[in-house]
């Protein structure tokens, strides 16, 4: 018994042993032909007892039956006439639209404390939100999925990347079958378009423009050309700190002339040195290689005949250098020798002899303007090597490979003449693979750039990972302090008050940015998730329901019973048997607790 | 009646009294609704409220006067005057009544003038006149004052007329486009904006406005104006479009109006086509005299009548050609818009010789009033083979590649000469086998020759002289892949014996013409003379009449003759002058230039073959041509970003549009993107308009070749991971 309880259970029990006690001592008191049968004395002394029971029973009514209903949640999407079954309540959260015979909620904390003691919550609708998520996790949760909501329900939008580097929007359409997606430059050209099928998967490829933030967009239309959704998507290009790159060529040629003119218009750092023979070399990166100057590459480019024509300290300090962090770039041009075989294993790469040229296709469907040349590679089997394919061909054939060893990564490069691409216009197709072979080898930075995680929209939450401690947002209304959690790895969350650009800044410097989209945009995806959260909340175990399952019972009855009691008392105690004596009643105290 | 006319007059006044308290009523109430339906209507609903809501308080009034009845008269005389004695109303009964109420008639009567000291009008009602009239001005102020959610007030202002307040709108507008006059395309007119017209055509627009503006010009968005002027019921101005443009309608209180397009369809250029002969180089029969080219022009609008042929001739070969021309206007028939040029060309009046070509091109003219477009169409070459005219009788031709058989004539050359030097050494056997067999060799080289020069055989054809035997060649003679004919071997006796008797000299098979001619002069003179001369060593004859091969030829059968006779040395110098001869035949259509600007210097002897590398100076690498951003492009392009914390800086709208301008041909719509600059220009606030211009400006840019990114390294536990792995 709680302490309230206690003290109104003596304070009773002292007004009913009182009240007893003073009609005692008044019976006894009085004359005996003053008293009145003994019966009227018991039935008092009854009621009296009866009287304070009630009172007792009105403060702390007994609990009622156990309660035979749970909550009906409506959210989103929720019709407007739902069945309940008896005993349960029906509760319309804001997002739910108009629900007839609902109680209205803010959120489904609060109507969890004003409904005490729900064993069971039955979701009606698209799902839950994540705040009304965390609140409904120790309640036993049933969901009954509704049909996957038409639009776009997952959107892998790309990270930041160099100017011109390819990029790739993924994602899945459901309901939309026969339809287009397309990528939409910030101008209004179509870049890319893909018919979607069944599953709805559709993947779309363009290039990144001049470094800046551009917005692009994804629009998916309906076979009968109707614009079924429109989503914005940021995407940016840095420009990033260049690698040193150079490249030792054991004879002048097209290739290394070629690689010259991309890595200078393209900004990256690259000396080139061509072995004349007998220790002449053209151009300003010959020179004896030592760890020093390793210290400084960030990529080494060496073909077979300049390997060996390298002495075994180079040799060795090549080693160092790469299990220190650089980049190799092993690019055969002719048949290879046993020495360099047995080098280049040591490097992680079993290559056979290699002294015949196998044609590669490179065309990559109908949309190029230019179809590329059928170039040729050199005879040698990557695939069987275990390494990460960098770049490979329309056949599936793996032109480029790389491998780690210690800190750094051997790669090695096959085509014998990808300058054919640039001599027939395809100079972006030779951009592109030496781009992203440079980029698997180089050096690695410190610095990460800020990585957002799903897709940014107005008024819903998203996290920011990989944030140096100091780091703030940035928006259009002000500037709000983001505070990483060490735990999950420097991740935090932001919820996008407004629409537009925003940046992430920290120590002055803006580190990355990203766009939120307008709340109107990606309702399928948002409903998508919070469907499959919904799903996966309701598919963890029943839990033990915690607060009472039994209703509190009503005081009113006893109440009542009380007030009967009460009257019946001062009937029986304004009867008096006897001679009667108008003037001076006689009444015995109404024992009334003092509450 | 008998009434007397004072009591009338108290109940007219009364009467009077009644009806204006209700018109004073009515008419505010009147006048309110009727401004409220003004307000609401308009005028013509507002008159009729008003007829009808004064007909009503009239209609009141006159209900409320009437009440005044002679009962009301009666009973208000009864109850005012006291003197009356309540028996008023025996003043308004029958003059001649008897009794008692005669006798009051009489007695009222003579107190008649005390009625005139009363007054029975009912009082006005100032209560309800005065909440009548505040009411009603309260409504009237209201309906005058009421905020017009619908401009209904401007509406308003507008019928009235020549008003200072209020926007000005365009209300009708017409655009006569007329196409030049060549296109041949009809005048048309339009109702939109957006207009679309063949280059030249005359634009006239002629627009109303919902009140005179003042200043209306139409305004170009690369910075022309044109005035409207008065024409007729609005304003009016005419253009000659050339170019495509932007425009828009400005006014002095004009709302800004976006801009409308104006696309010029530009003249397209004649299209010449041949039509026959199939293909562009044809060669000539050997028994064409007559070449007619038939070419075909189509145009957009059509092409002058009189086109030009352009006919060249040339003669020679490779490097010594020489070519003549002449132009030659040609009519064409057909519609305008497709004509065919046909002229023939007589070969031998053109002046076309064997080995050379007649290039005819055609040259049209479009109609275009600024200026026609010249266009050249393509070259119909006919080529005269060089050697269809030697063969003659022959179809068919001769191939004209010479294989360089050099080293077999150099090869007999060099062997001859061995043999002169082992004569020694040999015994005359061997020494006359062996000159034998170099005369083979040199006859074959000799047939080889003489394919090309359309002999089959030896002993047929021209520049080959007769056998020197006394049998006549017996038919058709054999192809010569047998063995030497031992007809070969009595000709060195008979020649040696030199005995005068040539009669064994046969007629050369005379039916040759040219060279063939001279043969028979020669044989005339071997049969009825005696030449010691070699016929090739021609000093009696021309020499331009025989080609430089046959001459060759010539001197290869003299060689081979003086071989198989075994006299090497005889035959050296005839073998030296058949190289000579051939060398001239092979590279007498060259000429021979020397490569300017390729002077290596001058290789030191005393270095050269030493392995000596001091000094290779080995120079940079060639710079590479790097073209950077446009800068102009660049500050917009920061300008405009549109993220937070970034410095706000203004965009260069102006740089950019020159920029625009200047560079039409490299973007893809230049139009949208002054479309664009002008839009943020007009509205400098508006965030879609500045959207719209960045992504413009990011596609103005060139694509960027992909660069190499960073990876990012691993974090710190990573690397702690990482090199405990290792």
């Amino acid at each position: 018994m709680s302490g309230a309880a206690g003290i109104a259970a003596l304070l009773i029990a002292l007004a009913v042993i009182g009240g007893g006690v003073s009609l005692g001592m008044k019976r006894r008191r009085a004359e005996a032909a003053e008293r009145g049968p003994i019966w009227r004395f018991a039935l008092l002394l009854v009621l009296q007892v009866a009287a304070g029971l009630a009172v007792w029973l009105t403060l702390f009514p007994p609990p009622g039956g156990p309660r035979a209903g749970g909550l009906v949640v409506a959210t989103a999407g929720a019709p407007k006439e739902i069945d309940v079954g008896v005993g349960d309540t029906l509760i319309a959260l804001p997002q739910a639209g108009e629900v007839t015979g609902a109680e209205r909620a803010p959120d489904l904390a609060t109507a969890l404390r004003r409904h005490p003691g729900v064993a069971a919550i039955r979701v009606v609708g698209q799902g839950l939100t994540a705040r009304d998520r965390a609140a409904g996790v120790d309640r036993a949760v049933r969901f009954d999925p509704p049909p996957l909501p038409v639009g776009v329900i997952a959107l892998d939008t790309p990270g930041p990347g160099a100017p011109g580097t390819p990029f790739a929007l993924a994602g899945r359409v459901n309901g939309v079958d026969g339809g287009l997606a397309e990528l939409i430059s910030p101008a209004g050209e179509v870049l890319a378009r893909q018919r979607l099928a069944d599953p709805g998967e559709f993947s779309l490829a363009a290039a990144r423009g001049v470094a800046g933030v551009a917005l692009y967009q994804l629009r998916i239309a309906s076979a009968d050309e109707r614009v079924v959704e429109t989503l914005d998507v940021g995407i940016e290009s840095v420009a990033v700190q260049p690698p040193r790159v150079r490249v030792l060529a054991g004879a002048p040629g097209p290739e290394p002339r070629f690689l010259r003119d991309w890595a200078e218009r393209s900004g990256v750092d690259l000396e080139v040195s061509y072995a004349l023979g007998a220790d002449a070399a053209l151009g300003g990166a010959g020179g004896r290689l030592g760890s020093g100057t390793l210290g400084e590459t960030d990529v080494l480019v060496v073909d077979e005949r300049r390997w060996e024509a390298l002495s075994e300290a180079e040799k060795s300090a090549v080693r160092g250098a790469v299990a220190d962090g650089m980049g190799l770039l092993l690019r055969p041009t002719g048949p290879l020798s046993a020495g360099t075989r047995r080098d280049w294993a040591s490097l992680g790469f079993v290559l056979g002899v290699g002294d015949g040229e196998v044609p590669v296709n490179l065309t990559e469907g109908e949309d190029a303007a230019i179809d590329p040349p059928t170039l040729s590679r050199r005879d040698l089997d990557l695939a069987a090597s275990g390494a990460v394919t960098v770049a490979s061909d329309a056949e599936s054939e793996v032109l480029t490979a790389w491998r780690p060893v210690g800190r750094g990564r051997v790669g090695v490069w096959t085509l014998a003449d990808s300058y054919a691409l640039v001599l027939t216009g395809r100079s972006d197709l030779h951009a592109r693979l030496w781009a992203e072979t440079i980029s698997a080898l180089a050096r690695p930075v410190e610095r990460a750039p800020v990585r957002v995680e799903g897709w940014p929209r107005q008024g819903e939450r998203l996290a920011l990972c990989d944030l140096p401690p100091d780091a703030e947002l940035v928006g259009p209304q002000g500037v709000a302090a983001l505070i990483p959690d060490s735990r999950s790895g420097g991740c935090a969350a932001a919820w996008p008050s407004s629409n537009g650009w925003m940046s992430v800044r920290a120590g002055g410097d803006v580190i990355g940015s990203f766009h939120a989209a307008p709340t109107d945009q990606g309702r399928a995806l948002t409903a998508y998730g919070d469907r499959q959260a919904t799903i996966a909340l309701s598919g963890e175990a029943r839990r033990e329901v915690q607060a009472g399952s039994t209703t509190p019972g009503s005081s009113w009855p006893w109440f009542a019973t009380w007030l009967a009691l009460m009257t019946a008392l001062w009937v029986v105690e304004r009867r008096r048997f006897g001679p009667a004596d108008d003037a001076a009643p006689v009444a015995t105290p109404n024992p009334e607790p003092s509450h | 009646m008998s009434a007397s006319p004072i009591l009338l007059d108290l109940q007219r006044a009364a009467r009077a009294r009644a009806a204006l308290n209700m018109l004073a009523i009515g008419a505010p109430l009147a006048l309110a609704g009727t401004a409220v339906i003004w307000r609401t209507a308009g005028w013509p609903a507002a008159t009729v409220m008003a007829a009808v809501t004064l007909a009503a308080t009239f209609g009141v009034a006159w209900l409320r006067a009437r009440r005044l009845d002679r009962g009301w008269l009666i009973a208000a005389l009864d109850a005012r005057l006291a003197a009356f004695e309540d028996s008023s109303g025996l003043l308004f009964e029958a003059d001649d009544k008897p009794g008692l109420a005669g006798l009051q008639r009489r007695r009222l009567e003579a107190r008649i003038a005390e009625a005139r000291t009363i007054d029975l009008r009912p009082p006005w009602a100032r209560r309800e006149i005065l909440a009548a009239w505040v009411a009603a001005a309260m409504v009237v102020a209201a309906s005058l004052l009421w905020p017009s959610a619908t401009g209904s007030v401007a509406s308003e202002a507008g019928e009235r007329g020549a008003d200072s307040i209020g926007p000005v709108r365009v209300v009708e507008q017409r655009i006569r486009i007329t196409p030049p006059a060549y296109t041949g395309l009809p005048a048309r007119e339009q109702s939109e904006l957006d207009i679309e017209a063949p280059a030249g055509s005359r634009i006239e627009w002629v627009l109303a406005f919902s009140r005179t503006p003042k200043d209306a010009r139409l305004a170009f968005v690369d910075g022309g104006t044109i005035a409207l002027g008065e024409a007729g019921t609005g304003l009016s101005a005419a253009y000659t479009a050339t170019e495509p443009t932007l425009y828009r309608i400005e006014a002095v209180g004009l709302r800004r109006r976006p801009l409308n397009r104006l696309e010029v369809i530009a003249d397209a250029p004649p299209v010449v086509s041949l039509i026959s002969p199939d293909s562009q180089l044809t060669l000539a029969t050997a028994s064409q005299t007559a070449w007619t080219p038939v070419f075909e022009a189509t145009d957009d609008y059509g092409v002058q009548a009189t086109a030009a042929l352009r006919v060249t001739v040339t003669e020679g070969e490779g490097e010594a050609t020489t070519s003549r021309t002449r132009t030659v206007p040609i009519r064409g028939e057909g519609e305008p818009k497709r004509r065919r040029y046909a002229l023939p060309l007589n070969l031998a009046r053109e002046g076309l010789a064997p080995g050379g070509d007649l290039i005819v091109q055609l040259i049209v003219r479009d109609q275009r009033a600024g200026g026609p477009q010249e266009v050249e169409g393509p070259s119909a070459i006919l080529r005269w083979p060089r050697d269809v005219g030697l063969a003659e009788g022959l179809d068919g031709m001769a191939a004209s590649t010479m294989p360089a058989y050099f080293r077999s004539q150099r090869q007999i050359i060099i062997d001859a000469e061995a043999l002169i030097a082992e004569r020694a050494r040999l015994t005359a056997e061997d020494f006359l086998d062996r000159s034998n067999g170099l005369g083979n060799d040199q006859a074959q080289l000799r047939l080889r020759y003489g394919q090309f020069m359309g002999e089959e055989s030896e002993g047929a054809g021209s520049g080959v002289l007769a056998l020197p035997t006394n049998d006549a060649p017996a038919g058709p003679a054999l192809p010569l892949h047998d063995a030497e004919t031992p007809a070969a071997a009595p000709a060195p006796e008979h020649h040696a014996d030199d005995g005068h008797d040539h009669s064994g000299h046969d007629d050369a098979p005379g039916a040759d013409t040219g060279a063939a001619a001279v043969d028979g002069a020669m044989d005339v003179v071997r049969q009825f003379g005696h030449v010691h001369d070699d016929s090739d060593a021609a000093t009696l004859f021309d020499p331009g009449t025989r080609s430089t091969l046959a001459l060759a030829l010539d001197a290869m059968w003299a060689s081979e003759r003086a071989l198989r006779q075994g006299l090497p040395s005889e035959a050296l110098p005839h073998a030296n002058r058949a190289l000579d001869l051939l060398k001239d035949a092979q590279q007498a259509t060259r000429v021979f230039l020397p490569r300017t600007g390729s002077g290596p210097p001058p290789i030191d002897p005393s270095r050269r073959l030493t392995g000596d590398r001091e000094d290779i100076a080995v120079g940079p690498l060639p710079p590479v041509s790097v073209t950077g951003l446009d800068p102009v492009l660049v500050d917009a392009w920061t300008a405009l970003d549109a993220r937070p914390g970034r410095p706000a800086a203004p965009v260069p709208l102006d740089a950019l549009a020159q920029w625009a301008r200047r560079n039409r041909e490299r973007l893809a719509d230049p139009l949208a993107l002054l479309a664009a600059i002008d839009a943020v220009r007009g509205d400098p606030d508006c965030a879609d308009c500045r959207r719209r211009l960045r992504g413009l400006v990011w596609s103005a840019f060139d694509p960027p070749p992909a660069t190499a990114t960073r990876r990012p390294g691993p974090t710190v536990r990573g690397a702690r991971y990482l090199e405990a792995l290792r």
